[in-house]
């Protein structure tokens, strides 16, 4: 187990940054998950923490030792690639032993190790299969398997699941989950699904074009998002954004008007959760464009004075498309936004 | 139904087999004319008729005077620098195609792009010179000096590197993280999954040397380091009259040994296509 801590870390492929000052505190044992749109460095940080890539800049630490130089098989890194990286011509016995093999074990402590390692993710039947034999989640689970035969400082993950059906996605999300439980090994968890970022780790990292946007625990994120960015990024379906302009009047946009403690004035970003839309007789008249009902709860696409905005209600909803919906916005629970700087704007 | 396929797959086969047949006749007429008499070669070659492949009198005669001339010593000659230059070569462009295709560093595609250059000048053309230079050092009539010409092969370091760049490079990344250094990436990983175009690139090396007549030449100057191909060339010299039989013969022995290896790597050739299937 251990400890990873980056200090302004920095990757430049060329002339291009795409790592651009990173600093991160990893404690022991923790499950953290980096998360951010596709091309924002997430790949080439873990990358960079297992030694596949060369740190341009910053520091590396892992335990209190600089790490930058070492090479990548001398840092006891296990990582899970995306596309899986199973040896094909290797049984997943022998896949999941190759580490032990290199450490130059006998055979028996290998073959001990290997079956340990495979009951733990449930592939003890499967040992003398090749890959090719295999499902994806199976797959998923033999390269599962090969980190923690190694009993490695940390484990990486990088978009385990992105190569998973959506029913796979859910149980592997919480095999991992629980694994990590179990193993209580340090695990930095790269993707770009938010939802598995949330249920899954104890703190989230949100990158956006190579910088942490912000960091916190899920719920942290989710109730005090810091930028636009985040609070767009996080949670599903997506938080509204409203543009407008901030006066001690409150927050207009258009027609609309809603009362806001902000001491702040000038153009600004109102957000508000889908859930956060509540039904009211006396609210803003709001045109019901659809109407998505899952059962436990409505989700209604809204048209409130050319704002298209999401809700999400509790009640089950049966009004038809065009017909009108009274709503009002739960007052404790509006984000503010400074349109120029994205930046959360507080609310006393 | 049914009897249609059938009946093509009769036509396409008895088509096959002439078509095989066509092919097989110079073939067969080097292995019947080394065991006749030379006189016989030529006395029925026009206009062609059975007699022209089949011989009125067998005879090992041919045989037995090749094998007087030393041509055994040259053809063991030829299979030890043949087996040197395929293994060495072999080793050689394994690592070289590994270090332009998996490898990082500064300069790499320039130097896959020598490797490149160098196989597309004729070697004919630098083949003097350099024997020259062979000779200075002190090689010739060395195993290693016969050898030495045909020991970088362009075409196979760019075969073997153009499939390693098709093997994901997640493989040779996890294997670095499990503590691999990069000869065990080669050995373990990408070599058991290249072993058809591994093969491809020992048949090149093989028979580049194997049919090498110009460079051997130059540099084996002993008849005792004569080569196959140029103790088959020397027969004619040797004695005054052209013995077109154990001319033939000398090819028919020089046939057997790539042909013989082509029988058995067949079955590699078959196997390591069904055995691939890398993301699959
Ligand atoms: N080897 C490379 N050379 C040049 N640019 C690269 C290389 N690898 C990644 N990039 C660029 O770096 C950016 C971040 O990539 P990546 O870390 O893979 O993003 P993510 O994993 O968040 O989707 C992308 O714009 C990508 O094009
Ligand atoms: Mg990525």
């Amino acid at each position: 187990m251990a400890q990873v801590t980056l200090r302004s870390i920095e990757k430049r492929f060329g002339s291009t940054r795409v790592v651009k000052g990173v600093s991160l505190d990893i404690a022991n044992g923790e499950f953290v998950s980096l998360v951010g749109p596709s091309g924002c460095g997430k790949s080439t940080l873990l990358r960079m923490i297992a030694g596949l890539e060369d740190i341009s800049g910053g520091d590396l630490m892992i335990d209190g030792r600089r790490m930058n130089a070492v090479a990548a098989k001398r840092r006891n890194i296990a990582m899970v690639f995306q596309n899986y990286a199973l040896y094909p011509h290797m049984t997943v016995a022998e896949n999941m032993g190759f580490s032990l093999r290199i450490k130059g074990l006998p055979k028996a402590e290998i073959a001990t190790q290997v079956r340990q390692a495979a009951d733990v993710v449930g592939l003890g039947d499967y040992l003398d299969r090749l890959p090719r034999q295999l499902s994806g989640g199976q797959r998923q689970r033999v390269a599962m398997a090969r980190a923690i035969v190694r009993h490695p400082a940390a484990f990486l993950f990088d978009e385990p699941l992105s190569n998973l059906d959506a029913k796979l996605r859910v149980q592997m999300r919480s095999e991992i989950k629980s694994l990590h439980q179990r193993l209580g090994t340090t695990t930095i968890y790269v993707t770009h699904d938010q939802i598995e970022a949330m249920t899954m780790a104890d703190r989230i990292v949100v990158m956006n074009v190579g910088e942490v946007e912000q960091e916190g625990a899920p719920l942290t994120l989710y109730d005090h998002p810091e930028s636009v960015f985040v609070a767009g990024f996080i949670g599903s379906p997506a938080m509204n954004l409203i543009e407008g302009t901030l006066s001690p009047d409150g927050f207009t946009a258009g027609p609309l008007t809603v009362p806001v403690r902000a001491r702040a004035t000038g153009p600004a970003i109102l957000g508000v959760r889908p859930e956060h839309l509540i039904l009211d007789p006396e609210g803003h008249a709001a045109t019901v464009a659809l109407v998505e009902p899952t059962g436990a709860e409505t989700q209604v696409h809204l048209d409130l004075a050319g704002h298209k905005l999401t809700g999400v209600f509790r009640e089950r909803i049966a009004d038809a498309p065009g017909s009108t919906l009274h709503v009002r916005f739960d007052p404790d629970r509006l984000h503010l936004f400074d349109r120029e700087t994205g930046k959360r704007i507080a609310t006393p | 139904m049914g009897a249609i396929p059938r009946f093509a797959t009769v036509l396409f086969t008895i088509a096959g087999i002439c078509v095989a047949l066509l092919f097989m006749l110079p073939v067969i007429w080097m292995l019947t004319s080394s065991l006749r008499p030379n006189a016989e070669i030529f006395a029925h070659f026009s206009p062609l008729t059975w007699q022209s492949i089949v011989p009125e009198t067998w005879t090992l005669s041919n045989i037995v005077g090749l094998l007087g001339t030393g041509f055994g010593r040259s053809l063991l000659n030829s299979l030890i620098v043949t087996v040197i230059t395929t293994t060495l070569g072999l080793v050689m462009a394994i690592m070289a195609g590994f270090a332009v295709s998996v490898l990082t560093f500064p300069g790499r595609n320039v130097l896959f792009a020598f490797f490149v250059v160098g196989f597309s000048v004729p070697f004919d053309a630098v083949a003097v010179p350099l024997s020259a230079q062979v000779r200075e050092v002190g090689l010739t009539n060395s195993f290693f000096g016969l050898a030495l010409a045909g020991l970088g092969n362009g075409f196979a370091i760019y075969l073997l590197r153009q499939f390693f760049l098709g093997i994901p490079r997640s493989l040779a990344e996890a294997a670095r993280l499990d503590g691999a250094s990069w000869l065990r990436v080669l050995w373990s990983v990408y070599l058991p999954l290249a072993k058809g175009p591994i093969i491809a690139a020992g048949l090149t090396l093989f028979v580049f040397q194997w049919q090498a007549y110009l460079w051997p030449l130059l540099v084996a100057t002993d008849p005792k380091m004569q080569v196959g191909p140029v103790a088959l060339a020397g027969l004619v010299s040797l004695s005054g009259v052209i013995d077109f039989s154990q001319m033939f013969a000398g090819a028919l022995f020089l046939s057997i040994v790539p042909a013989g290896l082509m029988l058995w790597l067949q079955r590699y050739f078959v196997s390591s296509v069904s055995r691939s299937g890398m993301t699959g």
